[in-house]
């Protein structure tokens, strides 16, 4: 019987490969569902049913229709708490909150910032999109600052919440996976001695290979 | 023990944890930062907060910082004390958790832009970004229109109970409808605004709003 577990969206989409990193981690069998959005299907009218806001990824599963990469991962953590890497939300409230912590810089610091350089240094060019420069030297500044407070941190803890890898390194993946080898920006990650070493474990983690191997099977 | 909140009583981040905290009736001290002086941008505060943002908090020897992770974390610790702001089944906190998401990604960008532009550069004797200002009204337009729609479906974001989802939401709403003169947005739309006004006549709220002056 095939999996109920549904992920909508394109691989390539950094909150959609958020998602898939998260559900093999934690050896949770999925179905991924393709979402043209060239052609605007995440902007059809059945697609909004599942995200009004008509972006991806959307999630379902038998229990449950869910949308925003960082609340389905947290699900997935939750309902498949004994499988896969047990840790990955955490195992206790205060361990929990450390990671929460980080995912919440993830998305309200380091988030902005890098998928506007993302957007303008990866995808502009293959869209034949004209790049703005100054949105590209704002945003640089800005991730710059980011990765100072990170290098700080990564040199304190092995990784953003603690010892153990965790959603709060993982949820950073799409976004600086792009950076590193798919703009000239790499620099930014790979030049600071803690970064550098945090980003080279995180990024040969199994499970961030076998996204980027549906990445490349999907262009 | 009580926990200090470290923020001006003023600012949206530090109100989100102190509502959260009122909800939920527990002992807070509001350590002042005062932010036109740049307390937040200090080393002893970059100990605390190392992007120099407020709120942080410290409770006994836990200390955290970023506002939705502090709510979530005290809903889950007094659980079963006052209001359950975190839904009861596993599937009942995952949209809470999905909506408490909207507000940090959807919602929250557009309105301090806004509000920034509007009301903030302004009282700085700077000018405001008039265009940008317009931008994001037109794109949370369209963020309220999902809303409306979702409200017309629920009394509350999450479901049928007042829940973290719409809490987050308190702040950034006072701020537009009291500082930027965007009411508007809300007053307009039948369901957001029945939604603002049961939510923003909580009485933990309205304690929040005698502490902050207004």
């Amino acid at each position: 019987m095939a999996t109920p577990v549904k992920v909508h969206g394109p691989p390539l989409s950094t909150a959609v490969s958020r998602v898939l990193a998260c559900l093999i981690e934690k050896d949770v069998p999925f179905q991924l569902i393709p979402v043209n959005m060239a052609k605007g299907e995440h902007k059809s009218p059945d697609f909004l049913k599942i995200q009004p806001f008509g972006q991806v990824p959307a999630f379902q599963d038998e229990a449950i229709s869910l949308f925003e990469s960082r609340a389905i991962c947290r699900y997935v953590c939750e309902k498949y708490a004994e499988k896969g890497n047990k840790g990955l939300y955490g195992t206790n409230p205060l361990a929990k909150a450390s990671i929460d912590q980080w995912v919440e810089a993830e998305g309200q610091s380091f988030n902005p910032p890098s998928s506007v350089l993302v957007f303008q240094l990866a995808f502009a060019p293959r869209m034949k999109l004209k790049q703005d420069e100054s949105l590209i030297s704002q945003n640089e500044t800005k991730l710059e600052k980011v990765l100072e407070v990170y290098e700080k941190r990564l040199g304190e803890s092995r990784f953003l919440a603690g010892d153990e890898f965790s959603l709060a390194d993982l949820s950073h993946l799409p976004n600086a996976h792009y950076l590193v080898t798919a703009t000239d920006r790499g620099e930014m990650f790979t030049s600071k001695k803690n970064v550098g070493r945090w980003w080279g474990e995180i990024s040969s983690r199994d499970s961030w290979k076998k996204v980027v191997d549906m990445q490349k099977q999907s262009t | 023990m009580v926990v200090k909140v470290y923020g001006p009583v003023t600012a949206a981040c530090p109100q989100r944890v102190l509502t959260c905290l009122l909800e939920k009736d527990v002992d807070f001290e509001i350590v002042h930062i005062n932010l036109d002086a740049c307390d937040h941008k200090k080393p002893d505060f970059l100990l605390r907060q190392p992007f120099g943002q407020v709120p942080a908090i410290e409770d006994a020897d836990f200390k955290l910082f970023e506002s939705r992770a502090i709510i979530r974390y005290y809903a889950a610790k007094y659980e079963k004390r006052g209001p359950n702001l975190l839904g009861n089944s596993l599937e009942e906190r995952a949209v809470v958790d999905q909506w408490l998401e909207v507000e940090a990604h959807n919602f929250n960008e557009l309105v301090y832009n806004l509000v920034l532009q509007l009301v903030i550069l302004p009282r700085m004797g700077k000018q405001g970004d008039s265009a940008l200002a317009l931008s994001c009204q037109q794109k949370l337009d369209k963020v309220f229109d999902v809303y409306e729609q979702r409200l017309s479906g629920s009394a509350y974001l999450a479901g049928d109970s007042f829940t973290l989802a719409d809490l987050s939401h308190l702040p950034g709403i006072r701020y537009l409808v009291e500082d930027a003169g965007m009411g508007h947005l809300v007053s307009q739309r039948k369901h957001v605004n029945a939604w603002w006004e049961t939510i923003s006549n909580r009485p933990a709220w309205k304690k929040l709003m005698k502490l902050a002056g207004y």
